[in-house]
């Protein structure tokens, strides 16, 4: 079945680039890309622990879907033969979406497909499977009761981050060579750093997250893995659009980032983020962070104001959103959710209202003091997570003598932003024999384009990379 | 006539401190968690108020932050 040396023959298997030339040009067929994705599924998952549901029937549909158009000559999409997978969030026609829960498992299969999905293997990307995370997102770190725990690909003693771990861990492994997650407070950028891939939260209401099972939806995102600049650009390139199946999408026009990646960084106003940004990281982290913040040559450092609060208040919002989305199943049947959830969920439902239209409130202030710093800087700089992956069974992170405990201190630098629905990449810095770690470039909303042009920047510096090891 | 006026630039925090008042987690999750129709299980309670007080320190600094009336909340609906 699977046909390993006609694929070497073509390069790297896990290039978004390699696989649709081979394809367009023959070199390999679509079908023989799908084999050797379900066999490396199959050899290496059982230790990633990556994949909750592989959809083999489905996707030899699309792959000889696409053998026909490539015999007759028809144009090919630009994802044309890319296998990917999606965080087990997402709804697969045919299929249950589980959103990490055991609780899940007793719903029909979903009877549609999420929008961009339908984007995805409309521009001729090949859906695969769905990918672990923390149950019902609520989480850092993918260690998940009812379907385990995905390690680090880089160190298996190690955390993959999350909550969309299992998405982050994949495209890091090379199982898929793109993926797609959700991120409610740092649910793509945090594990995007800790397996050190690009991770992608776009503006808030960018992409459609029809499909998508929420979280907190004043928060929820949705967003791109992958292991180039250009191939992320290609995969959100393919998702943008209008979709009246999602309140909060966009009306705007798909903006495009891919004509921008070669316009370099001429004229783009940078500064790093201070205060808040500045504190309770890693040393190696810090290297990290100066290491980008020189290559762009800049010096300014700016300060959002009350970011304590900003972060206080996205918790406050999650925790109430998320247990009034689930007031129904904690009622009922409390003890069939994940321990690690559980007793958060139930302390959520009981926020009085006051303390949640507070935190909206100050949602809109927040954002304002954002803008204003938006006239006269493009792009922010900030670390993605405090620290490199940590082992699985740490708890707490000791930083300029300070102890914190480790879990929510994953999202110190991710949260803020989210809040305000900022668009963020988060790119990898990963030294040779070292652990990956990442740092965010920040854009005001809808100025994707202006983060793919720094973000290829520093990956054609030589500053950011995916390295296997 | 009342005649003391909250200034528009200002608003007065929506309580004072939390963490001073004479509150008890305990009690409030128990009536709060029935008024919510949550009926907790034993090996869960102290877990839950754990949680509750924890959310109560992170609900201080914003809840203490004073915003201007005008300030609108972020929710918005399009008719």
């Amino acid at each position: 079945m699977t046909n390993l040396s006609e694929l070497s023959d073509f390069g790297d298997f896990t290039s978004i680039s390699t696989l649709t030339r081979a394809v367009g040009q023959r070199s390999a067929s679509a079908d023989s890309i799908l084999d050797r994705t379900f066999a490396d599924i199959a050899t290496r998952d059982a230790t990633l622990n990556c994949f909750t549901t592989l959809v083999p029937d489905r996707a030899y549909r699309q792959t000889a879907q696409i053998s026909r158009a490539v015999a007759v000559g028809q144009a090919l999409g630009p994802l044309v033969g890319v296998p990917f997978a999606v965080k087990n969030l997402f709804d697969i026609a045919g299929v249950t979406t589980l959103a990490g829960a055991k609780i899940n498992q007793d719903n029909p299969p979903a009877q549609q497909d999420a929008t961009v999905i339908t984007r995805l293997e409309k521009a001729g990307a090949v859906l695969v499977g769905a990918l672990n995370m923390d149950e019902y997102a609520y989480g850092f770190v993918t260690i998940n009761e009812h379907f385990g725990t995905t390690p680090n690909p880089h160190d298996p003693t190690r955390m993959s981050g999350g909550s969309s771990g299992g998405s982050a861990a994949a495209v890091a492994a090379g199982l898929v060579p793109f993926s797609l997650g959700s991120d409610t407070n740092g649910s793509i950028r945090v594990p995007a750093s800790l397996c050190g891939v690009y991770g992608l939260k776009p503006t808030y209401g960018r992409l459609s997250r029809a499909g998508a099972y929420l979280f907190s939806a004043s928060l929820d995102h949705v967003g791109p893995f992958a292991r180039s600049v250009r191939d992320l650009a290609l995969v959100y390139d393919a998702m943008q659009g209008q979709d009246d199946r999602d309140p909060i999408c966009t009306a705007r026009p798909p903006e495009l980032v891919i004509p921008h990646l070669e316009e370099g960084i001429e004229g783009i106003r940078m500064a790093r983020l201070g205060g808040h940004f500045d504190r309770g990281m890693e040393p190696v982290v810090r290297e990290g962070l100066m290491q980008v913040v020189s290559t762009l040559k800049t010096n300014n450092v700016v300060e959002l104001p009350e970011t304590h609060r900003a972060r206080a208040a996205a918790y406050l919002i999650t925790a109430c959103e998320g247990s009034q989305l689930h007031l129904a199943r904690l009622q009922q049947r409390p003890m069939d959710f994940d321990q690690a959830t559980r007793e958060r969920f139930l302390a959520g439902a009981l926020i009085p209202n006051s303390w949640y239209i507070q935190a909206q409130r100050l949602r809109r202030w927040y954002r304002d003091r954002a803008r204003e710093i938006f006239q006269s800087v493009d792009i922010l700089i900030a670390p993605t997570t405090p620290c490199v992956a940590p082992p699985l069974d740490q708890t707490t992170l000791d930083i300029d003598g300070e102890t914190y405990p480790l879990r929510p201190h994953l999202g110190f630098y991710t949260q803020p932003l989210s809040f305000i629905g900022l668009p963020v990449i988060s790119v990898p810095i990963h030294p040779p024999g070292q652990l990956p770690v990442g740092v965010q470039l920040v854009a005001a909303p809808y100025q994707e384009a202006k983060l793919f042009q720094v973000a290829a920047y520093l990956e054609r510096q030589g500053i950011t990379a995916v390295r296997s090891e | 006539m009342n005649t003391s006026k909250i200034p528009e630039t200002e608003s007065h925090p929506i309580s004072g401190s939390l963490l001073e008042t004479q509150f008890d987690a305990a009690t409030y999750v128990d009536q709060a968690s029935a008024l919510a129709g949550l009926s907790l299980p034993p090996s869960l309670r102290s877990g839950v108020i754990a949680n509750f007080e924890h959310l109560l320190k992170i609900a201080q600094p914003v809840v203490e932050f004073p915003l201007p009336e005008t300030v609108e909340s972020a929710a918005t609906f399009r008719p």
